[in-house]
């Protein structure tokens, strides 16, 4: 090969790369795949100002620029229903009261809340294994998984977030919901496991209703959301991580029709300490403000 | 030459390579966080000055034995309170002010009473040239062809003098005399020995009260509630409410909330509140908080005519301290009462608290067959003590009547919004609302 022919292959390959930065870096809609939200200067300053008040960066930043848009949902009627209707089918005893309904068979005992909370209660308990606390965290998901998928209470769109072991010595399973590959962290599931047996499973479950792409606006970045958790904070007497920080839905819980819930990024420290920031805001979320007089 | 020119459009390109590369790695982008142009201007409502927002509650007028009251609306309350407005904010107080009080043998001819109070001194409207004080009342007292103006500070409870001159006495006998009483209901003034025939000398009043002393007649008032443009009213509180989130309640109503501040929207009307601002303290004098509250209630949602403030107070405790402001439709007079008033709570936060429920007369056309006596006031203040005591709510030995007034409560019956006739009777502290045709008590659940 001459080096006039070397020189030809490498101006289009020069070419070629030169097109491809240019697209992401100037391209208004696809540009946007790739765009930086935050830069490696930023990250740096993040990670000194969490190192100055004692927290140590253990994942990494997402550094695109993302957009999101509110979601609406109402309480999950079909999953609660056919939980429901499986305790009736199981000749259970119902109780109306003030904001509860409490469907009642010989172990197990479902209340049923007017916000869509359902908590269901075995007594004395589902077996699954003995000293489940020797277990490791995947045999003991897939053994409570595998009771909830034959009962149906496990959703199908439900992502495994973490486990933990109480000193007391039951353990508590945390899942989430997942609505279109984004987390929709109002909606859970929470399983209790007490020594040996399964003694109780919270579900809240939400029913996306609507999404309004038109309002879907850039949200604030990952490392904004981290500046801003630390400006509420403040620095740590003891060395915390961070663990994770994602970006999804949240929202609280009402008795109502249905409602918004907001784009957040969940911000993880180690045990089990969870921020959710507003993705809009970037305020530290809290519960709504119901408009009432207070004073 | 062609190898030349390969070789620099090579180098030109790898350049060009490293500065993308450099510029996609560190370059700050613009990030296009929020809508630009969600700082939109609004026009709202111009606030009410002090003179229009500030007027008397009513104004009694006493010929001889009787006492006549006029109320906002009325021709003779307009000329009357305009009059004494005028001279109040012209008098030369060197010359008008008295030490001593109207002579023996005046007579108070006219009295004009305040709720809230009226705030007069340096830089205010009225008696710029005496010193700060909030006056609960005015009386006119009138001897040979002299009148005199006195005015009670509602905090020192001290008496303020004032001698109009000649030309304004004249002016003011001129006005007197053309106020025509002829088809005005006689008031009287609640007295002990009134009070004792109901109850064995166990019951006060908190401060004088006028009640008629023949029946009135009223009827029912169809009603219609204030229309409120939503996205209008969203954006007086929240900056971009794109970004507060919705929550449709089993009810119809909608919250829009950013997590600090919530405003729920009804068919009816609209609460908010605002928790973090609560926590505050008030640097604001009197008379600036009224202008204050006139510009919150003009900003949100604006002051339709016959809404009218009707009550004003600074409250607090510890670090908390703000200034509440409720206002009150009025028709021909009388109050529209609805379960929750159109108040407001603010301090140098801002607006913590805001609720807004009005009520418009629609399309009155009251045949004069349909307007009905209503029960007098003793019948009525019987039943409210009959009920206080049974509620045993008694745990004073005596007991104080601090309002009894006849008005409209709103209710909602096969849709339709009406204001029934009431009497609004408040002993000790307990409000009781009866029918004032039958005095049958309305539940608060009654009322809307």
């Amino acid at each position: 090969m001459n080096l006039g022919r070397s020189k030809l292959i490498l101006i289009f390959a020069f070419v070629g790369l030169n097109l491809f930065l240019g697209y992401h870096l100037f391209w208004p809609d696809f540009g946007r795949l790739t765009r930086v939200a935050v830069t490696m200067d930023e990250i740096h300053s993040v990670e000194l100002m969490l190192n100055d008040n004692n927290y140590y960066l253990e994942t990494s930043i997402d550094r695109s620029a993302r957009s999101s848009d509110f979601l609406t949902v109402s309480p999950a009627q079909g999953l609660q229903e056919k939980i429901l209707q499986d305790f009736i089918k199981k000749g259970a005893q119902v109780v109306v009261a003030e904001n509860a309904t409490v469907y009642r068979t010989e172990e197990e005992t479902a209340v049923v809340y007017s916000t869509g909370l359902i908590r269901i209660i075995y007594e004395p308990g589902v077996f699954l294994a003995e000293n489940t606390r020797a277990l490791e965290e995947q045999q003991l998901t897939e053994l409570v998984e595998t009771y909830l998928v034959g009962e149906g209470l496990m959703p199908q769109e439900i992502v495994f977030d973490y486990l933990v072991k109480r000193d007391v010595g039951f353990i508590t399973l945390h899942y989430y919901q997942v609505y279109e590959e984004t987390p929709v962290y109002s909606g859970k599931l929470q399983v209790t496991v007490d020594s040996d047996k399964l003694t109780a499973v919270e579900i809240y479950w939400l029913e996306p209703v609507e999404r309004f792409p038109n309002r879907e606006i850039e949200v604030i970045s990952a490392a904004d959301a981290l500046k801003n958790l630390m400006a509420e904070i403040g620095s740590s007497p003891e060395p915390k991580t961070v663990k994770e920080i994602k970006l999804g839905y949240f929202g609280g819980e009402y008795d109502a029709e249905k409602w918004e819930i907001q784009p957040v990024w969940r911000i993880v420290l180690d045990n089990y300490e969870y921020y959710y920031i507003n993705a809009f805001t970037g305020n530290i979320e809290q519960d709504i403000v119901i408009p009432e007089q207070a004073l | 030459m062609k190898e030349l020119l390969k070789s620099l459009l090579l180098f030109m390109l790898f350049g060009l390579s490293l500065v993308l590369t450099y510029q996609l790695w560190y370059g700050e982008m613009p990030a296009q966080k929020l809508e630009e142009d969600v700082y939109e201007e609004l026009i709202v409502e111009e606030p009410r000055s002090l003179e229009n927002l500030l007027t008397p509650q009513h104004v009694m007028v006493n010929s001889e034995e009787d006492f006549y009251i006029f109320k906002k609306g009325e021709v003779d309350y307009e000329r009357l309170w305009g009059f004494i407005s005028g001279a109040l904010q012209r008098v030369n107080i060197e010359t008008a002010i008295e030490e001593t009080k109207p002579p023996e043998g005046s007579i108070k001819i006219l009295a004009f009473y305040f709720m809230p109070d009226l705030p007069v001194g340096e830089e205010l409207p009225w008696l710029s040239g005496i010193s700060y004080a909030e006056i609960r009342s005015i009386d006119i007292y009138s001897y040979d062809a002299r009148k005199w103006l006195v005015l009670e500070d509602s905090a020192s409870n001290n008496l303020i003098t004032l001698l109009l001159p000649p030309s304004k006495a004249e002016q003011l006998s001129d006005l007197m005399e053309a106020v025509s009483l002829e088809e005005e209901k006689r008031y009287a003034m609640l007295t002990a020995e009134k009070l004792a025939m109901l109850s064995a000398g166990d019951l006060e009043t908190a401060g004088p009260i006028y009640v008629p002393v023949e029946p009135l007649t009223m009827s029912e008032l169809p009603l219609k509630a204030e229309e409120i443009e939503n996205e209008f009213i969203l954006k007086t509180f929240f900056v971009d409410y794109n970004l507060a989130r919705v929550i449709e309640e089993k009810d119809g109503g909608l919250i829009y909330t950013d997590g600090e501040k919530g405003l729920r929207l009804k068919e009816t009307g609209l609460e908010y509140s605002a928790p973090h601002k609560e926590v505050g303290q008030v640097t604001a004098t009197y008379p600036e908080a009224l202008l204050n509250s006139s510009s919150l209630i003009s900003y949100h949602g604006g002051w339709p005519e016959g809404l009218r403030l009707d009550g004003f107070s600074l409250s607090g405790w510890g670090r908390v301290a703000y200034y509440s402001a409720r206002w009150c439709m009025f028709y021909d007079g009388f109050p529209i009462f609805t379960s929750q008033p159109t108040k407001a709570f603010f301090n140098d936060n801002g607006l913590f608290y805001y609720a807004r429920f009005v009520f418009f007369p629609e399309n009155v056309i009251i045949e004069q067959g349909n307007k009905k006596d209503v029960a007098l006031w003793d019948e009525a203040l019987a039943e409210a003590l009959k009920l206080f005591k049974e509620q045993e709510l008694e745990n004073e030995t005596v007991l104080s009547l601090e309002e009894i007034t006849l008005g409209y409560a709103v209710v909602n019956s096969s849709g339709k919004y009406r204001g029934v006739p009431v009497w609004r009777i408040n002993i000790s502290g307990e409000t009781f609302i009866l029918d004032a045709h039958k005095l049958v008590l309305f539940e608060e659940v009654d009322l809307i």
